[in-house]
């Protein structure tokens, strides 16, 4: 079996300060390699090591790594999928970073279910379906090696079963091999060869068997933890009407197909609310329709509440002053709660993503918000930030605060049992 | 939401969708350089009579009404009468202070400047990033992909901005705050594309793709724009 990559004692730097040592790793051809470990671990800036795009955030690497394979054979997915895509539309995008031609473009999108947006702008499409366009590129550009952050982030239940089986096909077909970065661990249980296990500023270690990893051990307590917590939530539903729609309808002006069919939904005072489906069936559209930024083609949207706060997929578009200390009001309650007491004076644009979520929804809540709509609150969080996040906004129900949501996370929707599927 | 936010994202949506509504469309897989001759054409020969600028702009409208894109030409409009109503308002101001006013000059002028504005967009809706990028290609290699990135970023970019407004809208926050943030996000969002972009650039290679009918169609607005120019000077002499 060929050596695609080889690692060795690669200690890995952001702003002089040690992230993290990844002691020893080998992939060879046709193997996945699953990289895992909690928040601020070091698993995206060790893909930007071996992708050679550390020194744009600042990270530095020594220690030996050899690539046994060209530059060119190699494929990165970065943590944001929108930043894969450079080109306007998808279908130019997997042709000319491919070189493939029309017919193999549309089998493989058929086969990712993207065929529909193939020709659409790319600013309309949702990060899932970048993904799995970037996905695409990856295989018709017949890499041997594709580096994946966060692969499973914006995908539904069925994406992300049926990405796992193409995974399984590339590499027992064609020997390409994949390193994913992923929470989602159990998802991989049958389908890796090793994990690496990466711990904060300690050595790295490897496991041939999910199961084996501390990770594990952690879903068991957080299950049984969102169990706990689930409980808590049922008991706390108001009857006060917070927000309602009554057969609501919207469509985009380039389209004609509504995105969004009839939809009925009724928010209490105190409730937490799921909006879940799969991607780009209109979950943020509706969101955005609740927070008065679309207006619907038909149907009403009554709004009960006093003050409303929306916050994005992307955090930090929610975010407007340079410190948490300064976006909490000087709060520092709402900063224990939140558990962002240790990065009260840290520039926002230095905080991680499961930081900047936290301080998103702490932010909306020192404002006094009575309904707060988040999209994809749970993306590329670890069991940890998962709990503090849920913690912060059961601590918002029980503050009268009703919250909506927009989310694929399995772990989430089960929290509630206000869930509403597109 | 507050007045001043919705009035601001509706200004940048209106350009953004005046610019960026449909994909991939077949009007776009036509040729800029036959576009740019017919607005050429259109300039030269019309600026002179609104009358004859009208009968420059027909077959563009009917392309777009052709090819189903009604509500492209009517965002195309919207914009377009910006300057248009720009000029012939300064000109009204400038005639008050005089002491002249005449009615029918500010709607010429306001006309004047639509159709124009109208045939400008018209080459920008028939930007053909392929074609682009095949011409910047064969300039310097690989360079055709900063092409398709201009058109990526400049719509992510105004996408982002008005997604903040709202956002920023709802927190109440002060115009000056939101642009900081648009700021601040312009640096992030270029680490980004270059962290998407740096791995993969050198596998790029530019592929033109044409729609047959589009060309055809812009080949018999040509046609049509010189019998336009025949029958005007044979008139005219």
């Amino acid at each position: 079996m060929k050596e695609l990559l080889k690692v060795e004692g690669l200690r890995i730097y952001a702003g002089g300060r040690p992230v993290t040592l990844v002691e020893s790793l080998d992939v060879g051809e046709g193997e996945v390699v699953l990289v895992t470990g909690p928040s601020g671990s070091g698993k995206t800036s060790f893909l930007r090591c071996i992708a050679e795009v550390n020194d744009i955030f600042g990270i530095t690497c020594s220690g030996y790594m050899a690539l046994g394979i060209d530059r060119d054979e190699l494929s990165y997915i970065p943590q944001e999928p929108w930043f894969g895509m450079a080109s306007p539309y998808p279908i130019l995008e997997v042709r000319s970073f491919s070189n493939a031609d029309d017919y193999s473009v549309r089998r493989y999108a058929k086969l990712f279910n993207v065929e529909h947006i193939l020709e659409s702008n790319s600013m309309d499409l949702s990060a899932g379906e970048i993904q799995r366009i970037l996905f695409i590129e990856s295989v018709l550009s017949r890499s041997k090696l594709v580096l994946v952050d966060e692969v499973t982030a914006y995908l539904d239940e069925e994406s992300r079963k049926q990405l796992v089986n193409v995974i399984e096909e590339m590499r027992s077909e064609f020997g390409v091999a994949f390193i994913v970065v992923d929470h989602d661990v159990e998802l991989w249980s049958r389908h890796i060869d090793k994990v690496l296990y990466l711990e904060p500023t300690s050595s790295s270690r490897i496991y041939y068997n999910v199961d084996e990893t501390p990770l594990m051990a952690s879903m068991d307590r957080l299950r049984a933890e969102v169990e706990e917590l689930s409980r808590e939530l049922a008991e706390k539903v108001g009857e006060e009407p917070i927000l309602k729609l009554y057969n609501v309808w919207f469509r985009y002006p380039d389209s004609t197909d509504f995105v969004i069919k009839g939809v009925n939904i009724d928010v209490k005072r105190s409730e937490m609310m799921v909006i879940r489906g799969p991607s780009g069936k209109g979950k943020s559209t509706l969101l955005k329709i609740m927070a008065d930024i679309y207006r619907p083609k038909k149907g009403v949207v009554l709004r009960y509440a006093k003050d409303i706060q929306y916050i994005p997929e992307n955090p930090l578009l929610y975010l407007s002053e340079p410190t948490p200390r300064d976006e909490l009001m000087k709060n520092t309650d709402l900063a224990v709660k939140s558990n962002l007491i240790r990065v009260l004076d840290t520039p926002i644009m230095r905080l991680s993503s499961g930081e900047k979520r936290r301080l998103a929804v702490a932010s909306a809540l020192a404002r006094g918000s009575d309904l707060i709509l988040l999209d994809e609150p749970s993306v590329g969080l670890d069991a940890e930030n998962f709990i503090s996040i849920l913690k912060l906004l059961i601590e918002a129900v029980s503050r009268g605060v009703s919250i909506v949501t927009a989310t694929h996370s399995r772990l989430l929707s089960s929290v509630t049992r206000s869930v509403v599927q597109l | 939401m507050g007045r001043y936010a919705r009035a601001l994202s509706a200004v940048v949506t209106v350009i953004l969708r005046s610019l960026f509504l449909y994909g991939f469309s077949k009007l776009r897989r036509g040729s800029i350089s036959l576009s740019i001759v017919h607005v050429v054409l259109a300039i030269i020969s019309g600026l002179g009579s609104v009358e004859l600028l009208v009968l420059y702009t027909i077959p563009i409208a009917t392309l777009y009404t052709a090819l189903r894109m009604y509500i492209l030409l009517i965002y195309t409009l919207a914009v377009s009468s910006i300057p248009g109503l720009w000029m012939a308002l300064t000109q009204l101001l400038l005639d008050v202070a005089k002491g002249v006013v005449d009615p029918y000059r500010y709607l010429a002028i306001y006309a004047r400047a639509t159709l124009i504005s109208l045939n400008i967009m018209f080459t920008l809706h028939t930007l053909n990033p392929t074609e682009i990028s095949k011409l910047f290609d064969r300039a310097k290699r690989f360079s055709g992909v900063y092409a398709q990135l201009f058109m990526r970023i400049a719509s992510f970019l105004v996408k982002e901005g008005i997604e903040i407004v709202h956002t920023h809208s709802l927190k109440r926050e002060s115009l000056w705050k939101t642009l900081a943030i648009l700021i601040l996000r312009g640096d992030e969002i270029a680490k980004g594309f270059s962290e998407g972009l740096i791995p993969k650039y050198r596998r790029y290679r530019s592929t033109a793709i044409y729609d047959i009918k589009t060309v055809l169609l812009q080949l018999t607005i040509i046609i049509y724009d010189a019998i336009l120019i025949l029958i005007t000077t044979t008139f005219i002499q």
